[in-house]
């Protein structure tokens, strides 16, 4: 028994001495004597606690050492099976603003529309300050089938003190420093009547299913869009190209707003601001790399 | 007036003189409560799982998603919630249930190579890393040969 406790110590226990009779009495003499066994029981624990740490030194042995080996080799061979397309991941970011750039994009029936997004402590939508819940007016753009030759993602933080910088993602074949803007990036091969890729661009291709964008800014040069349907009303886009789109009410598509549906759009030198790529399918990422440099980086650095 | 509460929580204050100052009782507390963390981490694997919950918070900060999106929207929102609060819990676990470290360790290594392909690459390998570490370190948490310089049991 603590000294504290044994100082409250009577012959007769608290709220059970002659005299006590009202509920009152009983209930906080209960209270009291709860009180003091909880604290003699956290002495007593952490008097034993006390014991056992000086008893025996413990710690981490050298047994991890093993694990740790076996768990990076694991790491590093799903790393390979990644870059080698044996392995779909899952990839889904959301928060941070990111800026995008593909060599050629082939998408089987994709679907836009405009939407407000508001990003949670995110920088503001033009200038780069710190705005928590900005909204911004981005387009949504779903995707059900979509092959990417070459992909180059590059995330800027800035971390307080230490600065700028960013994280580079790079996928597929290499991204050029710069696009034409009119023409299809040397080294991509595409179909001519369909604008699909075709040889080596395929097979070195980033493939996803139910890819969604959300982007403030996407450019590039338009290759032989078929089945494109401009203006549809903005509900029934994502039906027509077999996508669920997710998200709170007012990002929703709302009937009778502005939407497009292409039944194949193909997009050279696509190069986007992005707030969120995310997935419902999978991905493969072939050749990939993951790099966080100092500074912030631009496309120039991609390749 | 010698502090009767560290006393009974089982601190090592020293008894002072029967005149103490404030500042000096602060300091005595402060000791206390700093020779009580220390205890409390030489008695479960602390480094480990604090790894694990670093390795946690940090796939969830690359994949957070409002909570009705992630509640709603499949697997690909929930993904970073999943993953990486198990590894917070799983470290959480560890602190408060030491006992179970064997268990623990190896389930929250499994869960860090399982981030890698759910998790946006385990919060782009770094998660994925801290995680294996963690995991591997309570894992393998448990008595050691005492150093010879030590003064065992205290002296």
């Amino acid at each position: 028994m603590s000294p504290r406790a044994r100082r409250f110590e009577r012959t007769e226990p608290w709220g059970q001495e002659t005299g006590v009779s009202h509920v009152w009495g009983r209930l906080t003499g209960r209270l009291y004597r709860a009180a003091y066994a909880a604290i003699d029981h956290a002495a007593e624990q952490s008097a034993q606690m006390k014991a056992d740490a000086e008893s025996v030194r413990r710690g981490s042995r050298k047994r991890s050492l093993p694990l740790m080996i076996v768990g990076s080799a694991a790491l590093v061979a799903m790393f390979g099976a990644v870059s080698q397309n044996a392995l779909a991941v899952n990839f889904t970011t959301g928060n941070s603003k990111f800026k995008l750039y593909s060599n050629y994009l082939d998408a089987e029936h994709a679907a836009g529309y405009l939407a407000p997004t508001s990003r949670q402590g995110s920088t503001d939508c033009d200038a780069d300050v710190a705005d928590v819940q900005a909204q911004c007016g981005v387009t949504e753009l779903g995707i059900y089938q979509a092959k990417l030759a070459g992909l180059c993602g590059i995330a800027t933080e800035n971390i307080p003190l230490v600065g700028n910088y960013s994280l580079m993602i790079t996928a597929g074949d290499d991204v050029p420093d710069s696009y034409s803007g009119s023409s299809i990036p040397t080294g991509t091969t595409t179909d001519p009547t369909t604008g699909k890729l075709v040889n080596g661009s395929l097979s070195n291709a980033i493939s996803a299913t139910n890819l969604y964008l959300n982007s403030d800014a996407l450019s590039g040069y338009g290759n032989k869009i078929s089945g494109m349907n401009l203006g549809q009303s903005a509900e029934t886009v994502g039906d027509s190209a077999g996508l669920t789109f997710e998200g709170n009410a007012n990002q929703m598509p709302k009937a009778g707003a502005f939407g497009l549906y292409a039944r194949q759009l193909n997009v050279a030198g696509l190069n986007g601001n992005s707030y969120g790529l995310n997935l419902k399918g999978n991905i493969t990422l072939p050749k990939l790399s993951l790099r966080v440099v100092p500074g912030a980086k631009t496309q120039a650095d991609c390749s | 007036m010698t502090n009767t509460l560290t006393d009974d929580l089982g601190f090592s204050s020293d008894s002072g003189p029967e005149k103490v100052r404030r500042a000096h009782r602060l300091g005595t507390l402060l000791a206390a409560g700093r020779s009580w963390f220390r205890a409390w981490r030489r008695t479960r694997p602390f480094w480990g799982a604090l790894w694990l919950i670093v390795a946690g918070a940090w796939i969830i900060y690359w994949m957070s998603f409002d909570i009705g999106i992630a509640l709603t929207g499949g697997w690909s929102y929930s993904a970073g919630y999943v993953m990486g609060g198990s590894l917070i819990m799983f470290g959480l676990v560890t602190w408060l249930a030491p006992h179970y470290k064997s268990l623990s360790g190896i389930v929250a290594f499994l869960i860090a190579l399982g981030a890698f392909p759910t998790a946006n690459l385990g919060g782009f390998v770094l998660g994925s890393v801290l995680g294996i570490i963690g995991g591997s370190m309570i894992w393998s948490w448990g008595e050691k040969k005492p150093r010879p310089s030590d003064r065992v049991s205290g002296g």
